[in-house]
């Protein structure tokens, strides 16, 4: 871990714990939006390999709040953990994905959960 | 090695090109006008439901200490998945028991069928529907809209995905790409279906369990009857079975459900009430694929690989219907639950019922010694 983290700051890699997808500094917890129409989003989330499905849905609260303040709904669709294969460890769990239709100004599913969200 | 030093090389200097565009090939005008009907022929299901598990494969990491490395590391792999391995290949068993992989083609035919038009359609229309084993028959039928499917359950059994391929070619019918290229277009995007798209269900979740005394004792009592032979016997004492189960025991005991261990009891909850389950899954999502095909064929809306998702459908316990609308797979259908509580992983490795790989093995040397009748006939 040591070893990862001494590496990061060499190569000038910085993370950060929420943030736009492909974005710099890179984010753990990344997220990434496409609007369907003017109210709704598809609105994408993902984690480190690690992450569980509590936090992961806190940032996909957290960007849904962002986006649309406290009126919202939340319709999931996809909650996946790739596993990805790499040639010199085998096969290791991928980032998970949380991605589903967030629409804008209807109900309240926002707020309460983002307490939850790590900072 | 030059292979390997030629992708090597393409890809350093930017000339192996990566897929900009989507693998759906949707329907045009004329394909429609000169198709209307069609005769569907469903690719008899081979493996039935598969268990999908995870592999654990190190020899890359052992081949860099040469022979001795690889040696080791290849024993390694084969303890670590010896349980895994058993254990999906056990759930897969169990459930070609309640539905075997003859009753889902079976069910994939009728959900087709009902489909099928009455009198004078508009469009494109599915005429008959049939069944065919491509494995002693396989290349394309000219004319025939054909599907395939894949069913796999996921690494702890939590959810059941279905997968339907469908393509439509016929020697009058060439395939025009529809999508850009900068320069000239890939020779893939040349020949081939004139029409194709892909259908994804996704099951609802089942709970996973959490880890009680009760649990930890039926997960020990489903390893100890794994084990045992036909006779109800267990393994010899110091046979490499006994060896292998003392390690699963051991792991039981543990204080972590690991996720071919949940599988057990999930796989269970999938089959209760004669697999009632499991079965209403499959129709359903039988269902949905006939549906939505008879739509999609009948659509000539080109997919972007930078689109907008589009939602069709949402039932009241949140399931939604989309189609795609970005990447790779814009343009394909995807039916999926609502209220997700978990991650699903689909592992790297499957595992097929025992009836059903035999049945394959069966097949393959029939079809090779077809050929090789064909071969020696036209010498």
């Amino acid at each position: 871990m040591a070893a990862l983290v001494i590496a990061a700051s060499l190569c000038g890699c910085q993370t950060i714990e929420y943030g736009p997808a492909g974005a710099s500094p890179i984010a753990r917890y990344a997220y990434s939006e496409s609007p369907v129409n003017e109210t709704r989003y598809v609105l994408t989330i993902t984690g480190p390999a690690n992450a569980g499905m509590t936090v992961m849905h806190s940032m996909w609260k957290r960007r849904a709040g962002e986006l649309c303040g406290e009126n919202y709904s939340e319709t999931l669709f996809r909650a996946e953990r790739p596993t990805t294969t790499y040639g010199y460890y085998g096969g290791a769990p991928g980032a998970p994905v949380l991605q589903g239709f967030l629409d804008c100004g209807v109900g309240s599913a926002g707020a309460g959960d983002l307490a939850a969200a790590p900072q | 090695m030059k292979l390997v030093s030629v992708a090597i090389a393409g890809l350093l200097t930017g000339c192996v090109a990566v897929q900009d565009y989507p693998n759906a090939r949707p329907m045009t005008v004329d394909a429609i006008q000169a198709v209307a009907r069609t005769e569907v022929v469903v690719a008899e299901s081979n493996n039935g439901i598969e268990k999908s598990w995870f592999m654990t494969d190190s020899s890359a990491a052992g081949a860099q200490y040469g022979l001795i490395g690889g040696l080791v590391t290849a024993v390694m792999d084969a303890i670590m998945n010896a349980g895994p391995s058993r254990r999906a290949g056990q759930a897969a068993n169990e459930i070609s028991e309640l539905v075997p992989a003859d009753a889902l083609t079976a069910s994939l035919v009728w959900h087709l069928q009902s489909q099928v038009p009455e009198g004078e359609a508009t469009g494109v229309s599915l005429k008959a529907v049939a069944a065919s084993q491509k494995i002693t028959s396989p290349g394309p039928v000219d004319r025939a809209l054909e599907i395939s499917t894949n069913y796999t359950l996921s690494e702890d059994a939590s959810a059941f995905r279905i997968v339907a391929h469908v393509a439509l070619q016929g020697k009058d019918l060439p395939y025009r790409s529809p999508y850009q290229f900068k320069s000239a277009p890939p020779k893939s995007e040349l020949a081939g279906p004139v029409y194709r798209n892909t259908f994804t269900y996704h099951s609802a979740q089942l709970p996973v369990p959490t880890l009680t005394p009760d649990l930890k004792a039926r997960l020990a009592s489903n390893i100890q009857a794994s084990y045992r032979d036909a006779n109800g016997a267990p393994p010899a004492a110091d046979s490499q079975d006994a060896k292998a189960m003392a390690k699963e025991l051991e792991a039981a005991n543990d204080d972590k459900l690991t996720k071919d261990e949940i599988a057990i009891f999930l796989t269970r909850e999938w089959l209760k009430d004669n697999g009632a389950l499991l079965k209403r899954e499959v129709e359903t999502a039988h269902a949905f694929i006939a549906k939505y095909l008879v739509q999609d064929l009948n659509s000539t809306a080109v997919p972007s690989f930078t689109g907008k998702d589009v939602l069709l459908e949402t039932a009241s316990d949140q399931r939604t219907v989309r189609r795609v609308g970005a990447g790779l797979d814009a343009g394909s259908y995807t039916s999926a639950p609502g209220n997700l509580t978990s991650f699903t992983t689909y592992g790297n490795a499957i595992a097929i019922a025992k009836v059903n790989s035999e049945k394959i093995t069966r097949l393959t040397s029939q079809a090779r010694a077809a050929k090789q009748k064909t071969t020696k006939k036209s010498t």
